[in-house]
This record gives C-alpha cells, sequence and structure tokens, in this order.
C-alpha cells in the first residue's frame, strides 16, 4: 500500500476531487495548510525584504491505496491540479505498513 | 479479526464464491447478457438475505409495520439487469411517509451491511413525493429511475410509485429529452465523437452502451416503455433495428464482462493491449492478411457503427421537434428535382424518390451532389433506405454516377458530412473499393487516433474547411482549380496501409485503379497519382530536411512542375496531419510547412534559379546592412556578412540576424555566451549561442546534453561556422514545463548552462533529471520515477497537454532501430536519419557518439511521433566532406544501433 500526500492549490479541490472520483478511488482526507517553497510565497515581484518568508494558503489531500494503482492515481493528482504557474504545488509519496478499518477491524487493502 | 456481524461475513462469503463461479461460467463462454443477468440475481440473493436480516434485527413490531410500508427498489443498470461484474448497485429505499422513523435505523444498518459485505452501492431514502420531485428537476436521477425493479417490501407501494411516476415525468417529456440527449452529445464530446477511435470506451463513447441506454429513455419518454420489444411492437422500432441493437447489445457486453473479469475491477477503456488479448481469448483467427486483434476491432466497429446509426434515427423520430420539421418538409419543402423535397430538416426524398434510391446507384449520388449543391443535410430515414438496399447495388458504378460522384468532390460545402454518410450507407465503397479494406483499420502506433478511413475522411473534412480560412492555407485551398483531384487524393492517400508493401507504392496503384474506375482525364489522373504516391514528399522535406538549402528547393519545385500542384501538396500535407489527431498540427509545423510553402512558390514564380538565389541573398544582405545602423559600413561587419551560410541568411529575420552579429563582435576570445528568445508563433524558445571554433570540440553534443539536462525538447538545431573562426549554433527547442513563455529566470538559468557546458574543462557527460512519466509503467516495468543513471538516463517530460496524450501509453510494437545515410539530398553533408523507439537521454547518446566517430554535426531536426522519433543529422567528417565510403557508413551505422539498442536493456 502507498500513502499518497499532494499540496495543492486551494481553489482546485474540487477538480482533483471528481477526477479522483472517476478513478474509483473510494476515500480521501483534507486539510487545509499554509506553506510555502523555494520561491518562499513570492510568486509576484516581491518589494519587500529579501529574507521575508510568505505562508501561502493550500489543501493538503491524502489518500492511500494499493500500489498498483500508485501510478495511475498520481497521473490523475498531476493532470487536474496543474496551472503551469509557479505555486502548482507538491506530490508525496510513502509506503504504508498497516490500514485498519475502526469500526470492523479489516485490515490491509479491504480497509482501504 | 474483524468484527463483523455473522450475516455479514456469509454474505461477503458468498459474493466471493458466486463470483468466482460467474467468472467460470464466462470462461466456458455464458453469453454477455445471459451473465449479466446472472451477476444481477446474485447480487439480488446477497441483497434479499440482509435486508431480511436487517428487518428481523428491528425492535418489537416494528419489522411488521415495515413490511406494508417499505419496498427496496433497484434502478439504474442494476434496475437493468445489465450489471458488469465489477458495476456498481443503485438502490433506492422506498417508503410511506409514515414510515420515515422506522425506515431510517433499517436503511443504516442496510447500507452498512451491504458495505461491509464488500458491495460498491449507491443508495437512497426517499417517500414517493421526493423521488418523483427530484426526478422531475434532474435528468440523470429521472433516467435512473426509468429502470426501477422491485427487489422486496410492499408491491402496493411500489406499483403506486411506478404509476405516478410514469404519469408525472412522461408530461414532461419535450423537456427531459431535450436534456438527455444534450447529456449524451456532451458525454460524446468528451469519450470520443465518433465510433472509430483507435481506444474506445466501451460505456461511453459513440456507439457504446450509452446508446442503448438512450434508446430505452428516449422510448419511454415518447412512448411510455424502455423495452425494445416493446417499442417494436408499437411499431416504432422495426424488425431489423432490433435484431441489430440486441447482437450489438450481446456483443458489447460480452466484451465488457471479459474486461472487469481480466482487471479484477470496473474497466470500461478498451485499450491496445486489452484489444490484443481479448482477440486471443474470443479465438478471431487470422484471414486474408487480416490479424485477429484487426477482425475483432472491425466487428466492434459494426456494432458500434449501427448502434449509433440506429439510435440517432430513433431520437430523431421520437422528439417532436422533429417531427414537426419533417412535416414541414413533406408538405411545403421547396422541389429539388423530381422526387426531393427539401426543407427544415433537409433534403427528404418523397415515396416514389426512395422507390429509385433502392438499389440505384446513379440516383443516389446525384441526391448527394444536389445536397451538396445546395448546402443542406439529407434527413437520417432516406440513408437507411439507402443503407438496408445497398447489398443490391452495382459492383461498378456507370459513367453517369462517377459524373456525380466527381461533381460532388469538387464542391466544398458539406464534402465531408456527405462522405461520412456515404460510408457509412456501404455506398463510397462503390467509387472507391480500396475503402472496404481500410474500413476499421487499426493502425498500431501511438501516434495515430482513428482507424486509416476515419482518418482518410477525416483528412478531407478538415481540408474543406479551409474555404473559409484566412491564412496562407486557405488562400492556396481557394487557388486550386481542380479541387476533386485534391480531395479525392486525400480521401485515399493512406488506403495502401496493412498491406506488406509500402504504403505509398501500394497507394499510388490503387489511384490509378480509381482514376480508371472513375474515368478521370488524363492529367487528373496524373495529378492524382503524384499526390498519393509522394503525399509524404512536402512532409519530409518540410520536417526532416534542411529547408534553408537551396539546391533542395529547386529540385522541389522542378519536381512540383506547377504552382496548382504546390497548393496541392500544400494543403494535402498540412489536412493529413490535422487528420492524425488533436494536438498533432501545431504552431511549429505550421510554421515550417507554411516557410517551404512559401520559399518553393518563389522558385516557381520566377526566372532562373541561379539568379533568384544571388539575387536573393544580395537582397537580405542590404536588408541586414539596414538593420544595422551606425554599424553598416564597418569592415568586421562586412566580412561576416558576406561570410554568412546562405541557409541561415534566408531563414532569419534581418533584425535577428543583426542581433546575432552584434552578439558576435562583442564576444571576448576563448569565451562563449547564449542568448534566449522566445517565439510566440510556435510556443518555442530559440537559443542562440556564440563561440569560436577552437575553444571547444565537439560543441554540438556539449550543448545538446546541456538543453536536456535543463529538461528542454529540442526540435531543430543549427550549426553555422562564420569568418574569423566563429560559430553561431541556433537551437529551437520546447519548454514543457511552462504553457506559453518562460519567465525570465528560467532562459536565464539555461543560458548559463549551455556557456558551462562549453566553458567547462573535463569531459563530464551532463546529469538528467529524474522525471515522473504520466502514464509509464504499464505492462512491465512498475516502476514508478524513472531511475536517473547520470549517464544516459534522464527524461524527456511528458505531462502532456490535452486528453489526446494521456491515451493508454503501452508502446504496442516497439520500433526497429533503422538508421539510413543519404548522399543524394544535399551537395555538402551526408544526411543521417534515424529511426527509434523514444526514451530518456536518446539524443545526447546519439549526439556524443557522433562526435567519437569524428563527425561534425550541421543541422538536425527532431521529430517525435508518439512513442517514436525519427532523429535527422547533416554531418561531414573532419574535412568537411560527405562520408561517401560505404564501409565507413557502414561502421556510423552499425555504432549508433548499438548505442542505441542496449540502452532500453
Amino acid at each position: 500500500m502507498k500513502k499518497i500526500e499532494a499540496i495543492i492549490r486551494h481553489f482546485k479541490i474540487e477538480d482533483v476531487k471528481n477526477a479522483l472520483a472517476e478513478q474509483h478511488v473510494q476515500g480521501m482526507t483534507i486539510t487545509e495548510v499554509r506553506g510555502f517553497g523555494r520561491q518562499k510565497g513570492h510568486t509576484e515581484i516581491y518589494r519587500g525584504t529579501e529574507y521575508e518568508v510568505d505562508l501561502v494558503p493550500k489543501i493538503k489531500l491524502e489518500v492511500v491505496v494499493a500500489a498498483e494503482d500508485c501510478q495511475r492515481v498520481v497521473d490523475t493528482i498531476i493532470q487536474s491540479a496543474r496551472t503551469g504557474q509557479v505555486g502548482d504545488g507538491k506530490i508525496f509519496v510513502s509506503d504504508l505498513s498497516e490500514t485498519i478499518r475502526i469500526r470492523t477491524g479489516e485490515c490491509g487493502k479491504d480497509a482501504i | 479479526m474483524p468484527l463483523l456481524r455473522p450475516s455479514v461475513s456469509a454474505a461477503k462469503q458468498r459474493l466471493a464464491e458466486r463470483y468466482a463461479e460467474l467468472r467460470r461460467r464466462h470462461e466456458a463462454g455464458c453469453p454477455g447478457v445471459g451473465l449479466c443477468a446472472l451477476t444481477s440475481d446474485m447480487r439480488d440473493e446477497i441483497l434479499l438475505e440482509l435486508f431480511q436480516a436487517a428487518l428481523e434485527n428491528l425492535a418489537g413490531t416494528a419489522a411488521d409495520q415495515l413490511r406494508s410500508q417499505v419496498a427496496l427498489v433497484a434502478h439504474g443498470g442494476y434496475g437493468r439487469r445489465d450489471l458488469a461484474p465489477h458495476s456498481d448497485v443503485d438502490l433506492m429505499i422506498l417508503h410511506a411517509p409514515a414510515a420515515h422513523d422506522l425506515v431510517v435505523p433499517l436503511a443504516e444498518r442496510l447500507v452498512r451491511d451491504v458495505f461491509d459485505a464488500g458491495m460498491h452501492l449507491g443508495h437512497s431514502v426517499r417517500t414517493q413525493e421526493q423521488a418523483i420531485v427530484l426526478a422531475c428537476k434532474d435528468p440523470v436521477i429521472a433516467t435512473s429511475l426509468i429502470e426501477s425493479r422491485l427487489l422486496a417490501g410492499s408491491d402496493e407501494l411500489f406499483s403506486q410509485f411506478v404509476r405516478t411516476f410514469r404519469y408525472r415525468v412522461r408530461r414532461q417529456s419535450p423537456r427531459l429529452m431535450s436534456a438527455i440527449a444534450q447529456a449524451r452529445l456532451g458525454e460524446q464530446a468528451r469519450y470520443g465523437e465518433t465510433v472509430y477511435l483507435l481506444e474506445p470506451n466501451i460505456k461511453r463513447s459513440r456507439g457504446a452502451l450509452r446508446e442503448l441506454h438512450l434508446l430505452r429513455w428516449i422510448g419511454f419518454a415518447r412512448y411510455g416503455t424502455p423495452e425494445p420489444r416493446q417499442l417494436r411492437s408499437i411499431k416504432v422500432l422495426s424488425d431489423e433495428d432490433l435484431e441489430s441493437l440486441e447482437r450489438g447489445h450481446e456483443f458489447l457486453l460480452r466484451v465488457r464482462n471479459e474486461m472487469h473479469f481480466h482487471a479484477g475491477k470496473p474497466a470500461d477503456t478498451i485499450d491496445r493491449a486489452e484489444q490484443v488479448r481479448i482477440a486471443q481469448r474470443f479465438g478471431y483467427r487470422p484471414h486474408a492478411g487480416i490479424s485477429p486483434v484487426e477482425r475483432f476491432m472491425q466487428e466492434y466497429f459494426r456494432h458500434t457503427n449501427r448502434l449509433s446509426h440506429i439510435v440517432n434515427r430513433f431520437v430523431a423520430a421520437a422528439r417532436s421537434r422533429d417531427r414537426l420539421k419533417r412535416l414541414i418538409t413533406t408538405v411545403f419543402g421547396h422541389r429539388i428535382e423530381q422526387d426531393l423535397r427539401a426543407g427544415p430538416v433537409g433534403i427528404l426524398a418523397t415515396p416514389r424518390g426512395l422507390e429509385q434510391l433502392r438499389g440505384d446507384l446513379t440516383a443516389i449520388i446525384r441526391m448527394a451532389d444536389l445536397a451538396n449543391l445546395y448546402d443542406k443535410p439529407i434527413a437520417p430515414e432516406t440513408w437507411e433506405v439507402v443503407r438496408r438496399e445497398a447489398s443490391r447495388l452495382p459492383e461498378h458504378p456507370p459513367p453517369e454516377a462517377c459524373r456525380h460522384f466527381l461533381s460532388l468532390l469538387s464542391r466544398p460545402a458539406r464534402l465531408g458530412t456527405l462522405l461520412f454518410d456515404l460510408r457509412d450507407s456501404g455506398v463510397l465503397g462503390r467509387f472507391v473499393p480500396a475503402l472496404a479494406h481500410a474500413q476499421g483499420l487499426l493502425q498500431f502506433n501511438q501516434y495515430h487516433k482513428y482507424t486509416v478511413d476515419e482518418h482518410c475522411l477525416r483528412a478531407v473534412d478538415w481540408a474543406a474547411r479551409l474555404l473559409l480560412d484566412m491564412g496562407p492555407l486557405g488562400h492556396a485551398y481557394r487557388r486550386i482549380g481542380q479541387k476533386h483531384v485534391l480531395h479525392l487524393a486525400l480521401l485515399i492517400h493512406d488506403l495502401g496501409k496493412g498491406f506488406a508493401e509500402d504504403h505509398s507504392k501500394v497507394g499510388w496503384r490503387i489511384a490509378r485503379q480509381t482514376a480508371v474506375r472513375l474515368g478521370l482525364a488524363r492529367r487528373d489522373r496524373e495529378t492524382l497519382e503524384f499526390l498519393v504516391h509522394r503525399h509524404l514528399l512536402m512532409n519530409h522535406l518540410a520536417f526532416r530536411r534542411d529547408t534553408g538549402d537551396e539546391q533542395l528547393l529547386l529540385r522541389f519545385a522542378r519536381r512540383l512542375g506547377s504552382p496548382e500542384m504546390l497548393h496541392m501538396l500544400f494543403v494535402l500535407t498540412a489536412a493529413d496531419l490535422a487528420a492524425v489527431g488533436p494536438g498533432v498540427w501545431d504552431g511549429w509545423k505550421a510554421l515550417i510547412l507554411t516557410d517551404l510553402y512559401h520559399r518553393t512558390a518563389e522558385y516557381l514564380a520566377g526566372d532562373a534559379p541561379a539568379t533568384t538565389i544571388d539575387r536573393q541573398l544580395r537582397h537580405r544582405r542590404q536588408l541586414v546592412r539596414g538593420e544595422l545602423g551606425p554599424q553598416k559600413d564597418h569592415p568586421w561587419f562586412l566580412r561576416q556578412l558576406d561570410a554568412l551560410p546562405p541557409a541561415y541568411l534566408t531563414t532569419s529575420e534581418p533584425d535577428h540576424v543583426a542581433t546575432d552579429l552584434r552578439l558576435l563582435y562583442d564576444l571576448a576570445p576563448g569565451k562563449t555566451t547564449a542568448e534566449g528568445h522566445y517565439l510566440p508563433e510556435t510556443e518555442t524558445v530559440r537559443f542562440t549561442i556564440a563561440t569560436h571554433e577552437e575553444s571547444t570540440p565537439g560543441v554540438f553534443h556539449k550543448l545538446t546534453g546541456a538543453l536536456t539536462s535543463q529538461g528542454l525538447e529540442i526540435r531543430s538545431a543549427e550549426i553555422n561556422t562564420l569568418a574569423d573562426g566563429l560559430v553561431l549554433d541556433r537551437f529551437w527547442v520546447h519548454d514543457p514545463d511552462y504553457d506559453g513563455q518562460p519567465p525570465p529566470e528560467r532562459i536565464a538559468q539555461v543560458n548559463a548552462a549551455l556557456v558551462q557546458s562549453l566553458d567547462a574543462p573535463g569531459g563530464q557527460p551532463p546529469s538528467f533529471p529524474r522525471r515522473w512519466r504520466v502514464g509509464a509503467g504499464k505492462g512491465d516495468s512498475p516502476h514508478l520515477c524513472e531511475a536517473g543513471a547520470p549517464t544516459l538516463r534522464g527524461s524527456r517530460p511528458k505531462v502532456g497537454r490535452g486528453p489526446f496524450r494521456q491515451m493508454g501509453t503501452v508502446p504496442f510494437s516497439p520500433t526497429k532501430t533503422r538508421v539510413s545515410a543519404d548522399n543524394s539530398t544535399s551537395d555538402q553533408c551526408t544526411i543521417l536519419d534515424v529511426f527509434t523507439q523514444d526514451r530518456p537521454g536518446l539524443l545526447y547518446a546519439i549526439t556524443r557518439t557522433l562526435f567519437e566517430l569524428g563527425l561534425s554535426v550541421w543541422r538536425a531536426k527532431i521529430g517525435t511521433y508518439g512513442e517514436q522519433v525519427v532523429d535527422v543529422f547533416y554531418v561531414t567528417d573532419q574535412q568537411g566532406r560527405k562520408v561517401e565510403d560505404p564501409s565507413r557508413l557502414n561502421e556510423i551505422r552499425r555504432r549508433l544501433i548499438e548505442v542505441i539498442e542496449p540502452a532500453e536493456a
């Protein structure tokens, strides 16, 4: 199993959510976050001091998928979240050791 | 240990057992419709048990009260009993308003149990009123509820619902039908507006399962029943149509079941790999040179084509708006000829006209010719009559029919649509028999989106639309006198595909046969043969050769012989590219092709070539001097101007040449400078690098490495040696990371990398960034990110634009690597054409090898066609001469292939 975490633009969440639903992704968690990348949050011409860093609002999306679906789901996120401008975000993929459904105790893929 | 109820565990177990059983039956050959019914039955059985268990669990007398106040209703595909092995189940818990409080815990428990048992459920809890109000507002809900079926619970509650639903929803049928038809059009646009896609979606593409659903919904809305058999009883569906529908339905369901079982999850897109696998599983055999997968897909297209036509006609006939138009046309329509009427619905044949059309090829094609002349569509029912009698048509078209066909081809007005209709009704094959072989013929490469016949027809359609185009293509198109020859050439240009021999040669023979069959005049026949045989000539010259080479232009012009031929070949080349698929014809290709067109036109129009060239160059130099301002008489600049290569001079704007010269002038000895300039018409960036010859050997491959390590896609490159040992290199690249102009920092970053690659000592190979390859990893390697080994690997970033790039990227039959040497086209250089499969670091590997072989590169053109690349290099040996020794050429070929092939391991 893989855990896919994506930091995306806040207005892209609808597009990404719908695209993932079409791919039969069964669930996701969304958090509203703030952050910055190598441009320190300065996306336009910035007149302040160069060591100041801005926090920009984004959405973090987390999904857990079977390993064989990882490529397809990452592709879907990339295609639906991308605008081509600085600030599109990042995706992190990690290996997941266990998943458990609290109510029934099911584990592994059955719990996804 | 999972904490599931025993009833749920039992249900889960039963589901798995039944699934395995269904799979066994399917593999034993169970028909599609039957298997889907069994799948639904299986779900019914399990849902009933869970429902019973949920009822019994309710406290006290609640269960008894509920039995008459709740109904479990299957709807949508489940209601239709159309379920594929991994389809969702749609369930509505219908209840009397008074029972609301009792129903809630029941529904909660049931839904939970169904999910826990492992079924995918879409559910709702509604009273009759709620359901109907929602249905009247939302066509998706309405169409789903049309297919309602009682699973368990109160018969009476359900019957009343059905009666009221039918009454209330059908009252609004015009609006409903309109909304449903609109939604279907939108879906078709997203999943393929033509039947003849190379990778269709079996549920949603044109002609697929959705058409059948559409027929059912429209049938219900207009006539009160969704069942095709009943629609036949009330005579709104013919016996023949019903039979075709049932056969198509059976075929599609069986294929869909196969796909679901194989994938182990919902899978509706038939990609290349699936097509081959299914063809094998279903036992298709090769026959008459056609492979099993091609036969399978031809059958697929036959069914979907029929379905698409039947449903179109059915829907058109059902919508009263169209009925009114038909009435007006029949009664008040303006008469064309004896038996055709033209009105709001288009051209309708009168009953006597219909009689005439049966089996009379001349009458049919005459009608099409007239429709083109009057720019009106022909009503679908009329085409249906034609199609039914198509087998009675004579094998050879009589001369009058041929005359009408050629007349039809000479007018662009509705040519595209009419040709599609003629193909679908079976008439076109009488005029061009070669079309039969190409109908539904697949093309196994990444590059094409449509079957061969569809591609040819689309090319004609695209060309015909140029009538209104305001650019150079429209201009050229309008100047063509013999448009029928051009249109005919486009119609048959690729029909030579699918045979062992080279398709251009086969096409040539087909062109001759067609010309004779249609009775073309001799000159037209010769033009047609040339256009078909050489339909790739301009394409190859523009994209694989140096269009700045005067000798090349001269030879090309001489071969064409007339401006008319040039206009036709120009339009034909563009239409051929545009009809391959969306996004193939872009600004870059348009610019290069148009440039070749204009320059060739000059040669065709002007006088003696030698004087033309000289005069051109002199004129160009004057223009550049004009741009130089105060430096125009400076001796250094004059010397450089005289030494500028002619190709460079003629293909660059005078102000750019002036800028480049100034760049060179300011260049300190032993130094390199680089500049990048964005060109909006082609969405490419042109990088100009100036350096001194002695400063570093192997300039070309180092620059190539620098550019590809920055993730850029090289389209074309030019190495120019000027006076005083100066070198001016130009690269045209595409930056996939940016839509539109890249920011200044990016250009500066690339410039720095370019300079560094030449200035830095030592032969360090460039490192290529790892890129996530969208669509990779299907089939063989499950690796996610391409491993970035420092030497040869890297990536051409492929996060592409638009839906086309995302199509199944299983490399179908990997291209054999081929290297060919051409010593006849250019006077100065040997041209090496490299055909191979695209892979990371390829270009760097090739250019590095050329350097190690002691070859200098002067020009390069990079063409990417899906997964295949054609890289063209103009090279000379160390002394600046062509490589003519055959053994040396063989060695070059061998080395290149050796370098390219093992990289794949």
